[in-house]
């Protein structure tokens, strides 16, 4: 019983450090990306690995089934996608999706949790965070999960209205890595 | 629409229905393009706050996917050719959709892909962007509409019923002013509508009455400073006051409202409900005190009752303009100066003394020969003929308007943002007796004219729609479709995706039916295409073209010129008959009050010299003739020719109650009410104020100086 009790309390009283989790300069991290369907079928797969770096440099990149990815630089966005081993490249910055989805990555990923509170509701339950947008959006909550220590973000859940899932596994996650030049250009 | 003639009003309701005329448009300009949607959606999210503001459906995917399965409807000759030709490469385009679905772009656009995963919207949204209102240089992102340079969005609102109505504008634009203020500085929104274009009247009247009335009040302190310093003169100043607010009741209860114009009249018949007061006081003073006041105020009932009466009868033949505006100032000058002249007969002999006082100050001096006055006055109507030649008549719309600077400068953002297609098209509207024969009709026109109405690209009747979806069953035959399956799995086995997430798309091929959950494309979330008038709908298309008149009634083509040219002539027309009413009962009652043919024809001599001179300077000052500067003429007729009998009757009576100082007076008044007007903003106000300023300033000179030389000494 009093085990209960001290796992009640301990679970209530400790706070997860957002210090620690965004600290790193530097992010690399492999993926699993797991699309649910609203419709419910079976999921679609697919996995690739991401670079980070304070305050706004963000590779998101895919690198199977098919490659393609997403590139963040401060103001510019840019995609690309591999077909027929040609590689088209677009500069997408003044699309508003690719920029409102850019910046909720950010978001995340940087773990700024000031910044996040202006825009989601937070909650916390051990080492899971729960996000509840605030005003309305198409978003209907973000599930954050980070490692026994708290160090380290190891699971993105993100939930639509419409009943879609969006869930990214993060594995082989590396802190303060210099980013290679490769990485920084589409 | 309270400037318009009724009988073209059929024509302006229906322009002012027209598709997108009930809307209101918050316009978002960011110098970043960046920062822009984001911008819009904090105004969008800050306008939910307020009340007046209904946002339009949103233009967002669901209105997309929406289109995306109504389009069995619309599947006509050209748009199957264009699929059929995309089909060409549909490997390559079920490709591009796998890999969106297993990457970002899943996450926000994954409901569309799946529903359209061979892009058919990509060829199908053509069909919206031409209704655009803009002429193409805008495009819909994230349910705003974004100009091309990322700077302009236009978020659109429904326009509320009670837009119209000023305190709803004021509070519309005041919302938008609260909202603006809490933006970024290199960020400002502003509201185009009809809420706006009432406020802005409403701001330029509010401040033009406060204006006129100050300028025409302390300007006739100055005239009863000048001539009269008597105690018993209050009276006289209190008279404009006394009959303006009963005009104006009496005037609001006739109509049931009260347009600004007309209480930035009241200057006007200010000016004009104090000259009887003022004939009545110098007879009174010049009289002797052995007659009785009333006797003394008889001997001017002649002359003032036929001044009265001649003004009195040309505003109320302005009634017969059939223009709500000018109707209402008819009734409000009709009013004043009626009980203007009962309370000089009535209350004003009783208060002011006899006093046999000889008036001498002003007595002209000039002795102008009879030859000269001729020539002057010949030469006057000859260079004034001579000078129509050259006068320039502006019979557009927006010189009528009157509008603020600020007004002007984010309309022209507005217009160039939309561009000019929405300012410059026509109106084509056709009627049914429902909507669906309204819409089976504008299919026959279309083709009887073999033109392309945009909007019958995309909404059509039944009979057209039965006939479309079947054309689309014979296109997507179960051979196509098993080819297309087919095409599917070798295209998306490679990218891990089963072909049963497009079980909905094939599901809709074969039936052309949308699923369950999807909602019927409501076309109106970007465009309003029917109105109702009277009993009967029409579909209002906006067109290019322009065509030949239409001999069906059910057909109405309307563009910015031919209501203008519409208006024009309407405007004419009651302008000719009004002038022709005021000229018969001038002629009649100063025939009346004369009995003399020669001097009754010799009253509208200062008339003729006037509009002669007007014509001169509208020509020499290159000074366009708008609308309603030419409703001065009736007016300037029904109180230049007040100056010309109070002349006549001081040169064929002895003059003593016809002193030139109470010309003078009645003269400073009269264009202290019409003077007062020039200092408005109002356009209108501005055009009557300063053409009758100006024509009855001719009108006095020409009688006090060029008339008496006329009357021989056998009339006096």
């Amino acid at each position: 019983m009093k085990t209960i009790i001290f796992f009640c309390l301990v679970t209530t009283f400790w706070a997860i450090d957002y210090s620690a989790l965004s600290a790193p300069t530097t992010i690399q991290s492999g993926f699993f990306f797991e699309r649910y369907l609203s419709a419910g079928k079976k999921p679609i797969v697919s996995r690739g690995k991401f670079y980070f770096e304070r305050p706004s440099f963000f590779r998101w990149e895919w690198l199977e089934p098919a490659q393609q990815g997403l590139l963040i630089d401060n103001d510019a966005i840019a995609k690309w996608r591999i077909t027929n081993d040609k590689k088209e490249i677009a500069d997408i910055s003044s699309d508003p999706s690719a920029k409102i989805l850019a910046e909720q990555l950010l978001l995340f990923i940087s773990m700024d949790i000031d910044k996040i509170r202006i825009t989601y509701d937070v909650q916390e339950s051990g080492n899971v965070i729960s996000l509840t947008p605030i005003q309305e959006s198409t978003i209907k909550e973000v599930i954050l999960a980070c490692n026994t220590d708290c160090s380290a973000l190891t699971q993105l859940e993100m939930h639509a209205i419409d009943g879609g899932k969006t869930i990214i596994r993060f594995f082989n996650t590396q802190f303060d890595q210099s980013i290679p030049n490769s990485a920084k250009t589409p | 629409m309270v400037m318009t003639p009724k009988s073209i009003q059929q024509e302006m309701e229906l322009f002012s229905r027209a598709p997108f005329s009930k809307k209101t448009f918050i316009v978002v300009q960011s110098s970043d393009p960046n920062r822009l949607i984001a911008t819009s959606k904090d105004v969008a999210a800050a306008l939910k706050k307020f009340d007046g503001f209904r946002a339009a459906a949103e233009i967002d995917k669901s209105f997309f996917i929406s289109y995306f399965y109504y389009l069995p409807n619309i599947w006509d000759e050209e748009l199957e050719s264009q699929i059929e030709a995309s089909l060409a490469n549909a490997q390559q385009r079920i490709e591009n959709s796998a890999i969106s679905l297993t990457g970002f772009e899943s996450i926000f656009a994954q409901d569309i892909i799946v529903a359209d995963p061979l892009s058919f919207l990509e060829i199908a949204a053509k069909r919206l962007r031409n209704l655009n209102i803009t002429d193409g240089s805008m495009d819909f992102k994230e349910g705003f509409l974004v100009s091309e340079d990322g700077k302009t969005a236009i978020l659109i609102y429904e326009a509320l019923e009670d837009s119209l109505d000023i305190r709803s504008a004021s509070k519309i634009v005041n919302d938008i002013s609260q909202i603006n203020a809490a933006l970024p500085q290199d960020t400002r929104i502003f509201v185009m509508g009809s809420a706006r274009y009432t406020q802005e009247n409403n701001d330029v009247i509010k401040k033009d009455v406060s204006v006129v009335l100050a300028i025409s009040l302390i300007a006739l302190s100055i005239i009863f400073f000048l001539f009269f310093r008597d105690k018993a003169v209050l009276f006289i100043y209190i008279v404009p006051m006394a009959i303006l607010i009963p005009s104006a009741v009496c005037t609001f209860l006739f109509f049931g409202e009260l347009s600004g114009i007309t209480i930035g009249f009241g200057s006007v018949l200010m000016g004009l409900a104090i000259d009887y007061t003022i004939y009545i006081y110098f007879a009174m003073r010049v009289s002797s005190a052995t007659i009785s006041p009333t006797k003394a105020a008889r001997a001017m009932l002649r002359p003032v009752a036929l001044s009265a009466v001649t003004s009195i009868l040309t505003f109320a033949a302005l009634y017969f303009s059939y223009i709500p505006f000018l109707q209402q100032i008819s009734v409000f000058a009709t009013f004043g100066l009626v009980c203007a002249l009962l309370i000089a007969f009535i209350v004003a002999p009783l208060l002011f003394k006899q006093r046999g006082i000889t008036e001498k100050e002003f007595i002209v001096s000039i002795k102008i020969s009879r030859s000269l006055a001729v020539v002057v006055i010949v030469l006057t109507i000859i260079l004034g003929l001579f000078s129509t030649r050259y006068i320039t008549v502006d019979s557009s719309l927006d010189s009528l308007n009157t509008v603020s600077q600020e007004f002007l400068q984010d309309r022209a953002i507005f217009d160039k943002a939309v561009g000019a297609l929405a300012v410059q098209s026509g109106l084509l509207f056709i009627f049914g007796n429902d909507q669906d024969e309204a819409l089976r009709k504008s299919e026959t026109f279309a083709f009887d004219n073999n033109i392309s109405l945009t909007l019958s690209n995309v909404l059509v009747s039944q009979k057209r729609a039965a006939k479309n979806q079947e054309r689309w069953h014979r296109f997507w035959s179960d051979e196509r479709i098993f080819t297309l399956k087919h095409t599917f799995q070798n295209s998306i086995g490679k990218y891990g995706l089963d072909i049963e997430i497009f079980d909905e798309f094939f599901q809709f091929l074969y039936t052309a039916n949308p699923p369950l959950n999807i909602p019927h494309f409501e076309l109106q979330t970007i465009y309003n295409p029917f109105i109702t008038y009277g009993d009967r709908t029409a579909v209002a298309h906006i067109v290019k073209e322009t065509f030949t008149s239409q001999s069906d009634e059910d057909i109405v083509l309307l563009s910015q010129d031919t209501i203008q040219h519409d208006l024009f002539l309407a405007v004419l027309e009651k302008l000719f008959l009004i002038i022709t009413i005021v000229l018969v009962i001038n002629c009649i009652v100063v025939f009346f009050f004369l009995k003399n043919i020669k001097l009754a024809l010799l009253t509208f001599i200062p008339l003729l010299c006037s509009f002669a001179a007007l014509a001169i300077i509208a020509a020499i000052f290159s000074i366009h003739i708008n609308l309603f500067s030419l409703f001065a003429i009736p007016l300037i007729m029904g109180l230049g020719v007040d100056y010309a009998i109070f002349v006549i009757y001081q040169q064929i009576t002895t003059g003593v109650l016809h002193p030139p100082k109470a010309l003078l007076c009645a003269y400073l008044t009269s264009l202290t009410g019409f003077g007062s007007l020039i200092f408005a903003s109002h356009k209108v106000l501005f055009a009557i104020g300063f053409t009758v300023a100006i024509g009855i300033t001719v009108v006095v000179l020409v009688s006090a100086l060029l008339l008496p030389p006329l009357i021989k000494e056998s009339e006096r």
